[in-house]
């Protein structure tokens, strides 16, 4: 028989039963629609993830803390130079654990330091409350801070980047604010003027002014709402935070960011992991921007484990679904197999038969399973975008590409195959005589 | 108890001191106890016997469909016991038509993919095969049902279907178990006269399994089997 045949034959056979076929293939959609699903959303993730990392971080720069030394346990020795308070959390968010402070020691040391190329401080620093200059008292509003980092570039909504060298005071506000401000575009905002109340050391209140310079749209970095401050306003206002303290206790920063530079013919991922080893040998650690959000990226991973193995699952239950239709399709067509192999088709080919059966069924599952999500999914992205994610633009959550559908149609196709393996043996090993005779 | 030959022409099958036994032990069962028969080239042969004689497993043996315990069969001077499954799967398919009692069509298809379908396992191409399985169906009268679905045929038209398809790849013989089992007289009549037409007019080497003695009595030999073994083997006179 030639295979062009066994093939129409295959396809005939199984619309046959139409509403067996249906069902036995729905049961393997379910999972390859899960599968396809999963993989897309999580192509989606990685891709806004690399973006961000675009955007928000040279791959040349590391952020360095100094971790401190732990007892067996796990518990941290008591250390005076220890991180406490909002410089702990700062450092915290970094995800570098418990740190100690930098001092200006450590800056030198960092200096020092081979293939390091520039060392810029980075201070914690927070902020009471925002209000537009001019606006009543009653118009003030938590606002979450941190510096700008150099070569990082925010993504605007309007405006432009802070000038970290400018000795003006600028910030870069989050795009929320413009609404809370009852400004109607962001552009509006850009060349205003705010003033920010800061605490001293004692509770007293006093206020910084800065000049908004661009208005930013949110990034998956930062949890919540951040403005983005140059060096020159972070400094005035770590002075009033810091009034009264005694010199030594003002040079503290809770993170360090390092600049670090290449050699001829050196890869900047080579450069930056030797850096990171020598950092490591003096007791600091650097950390990429992509190392940063490898967090999320695990968490993301996470989800992504369990939901394929929902999808495995399914897969599971699907395939014992085809098993069971073939093995009914091999029982009732007793008969016919017997026939065809009286007049003198091969086992083998009675096997490929069967085989083809259960693909046409794993195709069709693909079909459904994938051809739909990844129509639909331009649509639900628009929903999406438009509702729960609108504070995440750029996200593009379901992204199917070629590689995840011809990669879950495969592996569908795949799944049927072996699962028809076991009800196409059985009709090439029935017995031409035993078939006939069979009533 | 070997059949003389007629000539000095070899035998188209040619059974030697076949034993067929099922199962093993105290349950084993003698089908067929040291037979041995040569069926020559354009014979018409009538097996018969009781049921449970060994008539079916006599044909099944003969037809290729299932191997001897022990002892040879010899097609056209070719020992078929050293042949694999999927070398006796193609001497059945270029050989041998075969007519069963049940018809054994496949109900979804057309009548036209059911008498193509040895040509179809023959891989012979869709056109070349359509044009013989219609150029059966005219011989049998029946190429107005062509495109109609085989289960929607009478019995009589089945039975005409299957003989067409046994027809179609010009088997050297014919197998037929109970041709006319299942039909009426009248019809019978005509299914009977059908394969005759093909034995005489194509010389087509006819081996009919069958309880009818009229049926039987058209056969130019009569091969009865009687507890595994053949009991006689009687000639027409010429």
């Amino acid at each position: 028989m030639k295979t062009r045949d066994l093939i129409a034959t295959a396809i005939s056979n199984t619309f046959r039963n139409r509403l067996r076929t249906s069902l036995t293939a729905l049961a393997i959609a379910i999972g390859a629609f899960t599968l396809s699903l999963t993989l897309a959303v999580n192509n989606g993730l990685n891709s806004y993830i690399d973006e961000t990392i675009a955007s928000v971080g040279s791959e040349d720069t590391l952020t360095v803390t100094k971790p401190t030394e732990t007892v067996e346990d796990g518990i941290a020795k008591y250390d005076p130079d220890a991180a406490s308070g909002m410089e702990a959390g700062a450092a915290a968010m970094s995800g570098s654990g418990s740190v100690e402070l930098l001092t200006q020691d450590d800056m030198n040391t960092l200096r020092s330091i081979e293939g390091v190329s520039q060392v810029h401080t980075v201070r914690s620093v927070s902020v009471d409350y925002v209000q537009l200059q001019g606006s009543s008292d009653d118009d003030r509003w938590v606002l979450n801070i941190s510096p700008g980092i150099p070569g990082v570039s925010l993504p605007l909504a309007a405006g432009e980047q802070p000038d970290l060298n400018s000795q003006d005071h600028q910030i870069v506000l989050p795009r929320d604010y413009v609404k809370t401000f009852g400004l109607e575009n962001a552009s509006e905002l850009v060349g205003k003027t705010v003033e920010l109340g800061v605490s001293d050391p004692t509770g007293t209140m006093e206020t910084v002014t800065a000049k908004v310079v661009g208005v930013s749209d949110p990034v998956l970095t930062s949890s919540s709402a951040t403005a983005t401050l140059n060096t020159a306003l972070t400094d005035a206002i770590y002075n009033v935070s810091a009034k009264g303290l005694p010199d030594d206790q003002k040079q503290r920063w809770a993170t360090a960011s390092v600049t670090v530079e290449t050699e001829d013919g050196q890869s900047i991922e080579d450069a930056v992991s030797q850096v990171q080893q020598r950092l490591s040998d003096a007791g600091y650690r650097g950390q990429t921007i992509n190392e940063i959000l490898g967090q999320f990226r695990a968490f993301f991973d996470a989800i992504l484990i369990m939901l394929v193995a929902f999808a495995a699952i399914a897969l599971v239950a699907g395939s014992l679904g085809i098993i069971n239709t073939l093995l009914m399709s091999v029982q009732e067509r007793t008969r016919e197999i017997g026939l065809l192999k009286a007049l003198g088709l091969t086992s083998r080919r009675v096997f490929a038969l069967f085989s083809l059966e259960s693909i046409v069924i794993g195709a069709l599952s693909a079909a459904v399973g994938i051809v739909i999500p990844a129509v639909a999914a331009p649509w639900i992205n628009h929903a999406l975008s438009n509702g729960p994610l609108a504070d995440l633009p750029g996200l593009t959550l379901i992204s199917f590409s070629p590689g995840i559908i011809a990669g879950v149609a495969a592996l569908i196709i795949a799944i049927a195959f072996l699962a028809g393996t076991l009800p196409a043996a059985r009709a090439a090993g029935k017995d031409p005589i035993e078939a006939l005779r069979y009533e | 108890m070997t059949s003389p030959h007629p000539s000095g022409e070899q035998p188209l099958i040619r059974l030697d001191d076949v034993i067929k036994r099922y199962g093993q032990g105290d349950s084993a069962f003698t089908a067929l106890n040291h037979v041995s028969v040569s069926i020559n080239k354009g014979e018409s042969v009538a097996i018969i016997g009781k049921s449970g004689a060994g008539k079916s497993t006599f044909m099944h043996l003969t037809a290729l469909l299932d191997t001897p315990t022990s002892g040879s069969i010899t097609l056209n001077g070719t020992n078929t016991t050293k042949l694999s499954a999927s070398q006796l799967a193609k001497v059945r398919n270029d050989t041998f038509g075969f007519v069963f009692q049940q018809f054994f069509l496949i109900t979804n298809g057309s009548v036209l993919d059911n008498v193509a379908l040895p040509l179809t396992i023959a891989g012979v191409n869709r056109r070349r095969r359509e044009r013989r399985a219609m150029n059966a169906l005219k011989l049998l009268g029946l190429d107005n049902k062509a495109h109609n679905k085989a289960s929607d045929l009478s019995g009589g038209q089945k039975q005409r279907v299957v003989i067409a398809r046994a027809l179609i790849n010009e088997p050297d013989v014919i197998f037929a178990d109970e041709p006319t089992g299942n039909l009426d007289s009248a019809t019978g009549q005509v299914v009977e006269d059908t394969l005759f037409s093909l034995h005489r007019d194509r010389g087509i080497t006819l081996v009919i399994v069958t309880h009818d003695p009229d049926l039987a009595a058209k056969c130019d030999r009569q091969i009865t089997i009687a507890d595994g073994r053949v009991a006689s083997d009687e000639r027409k006179a010429l």
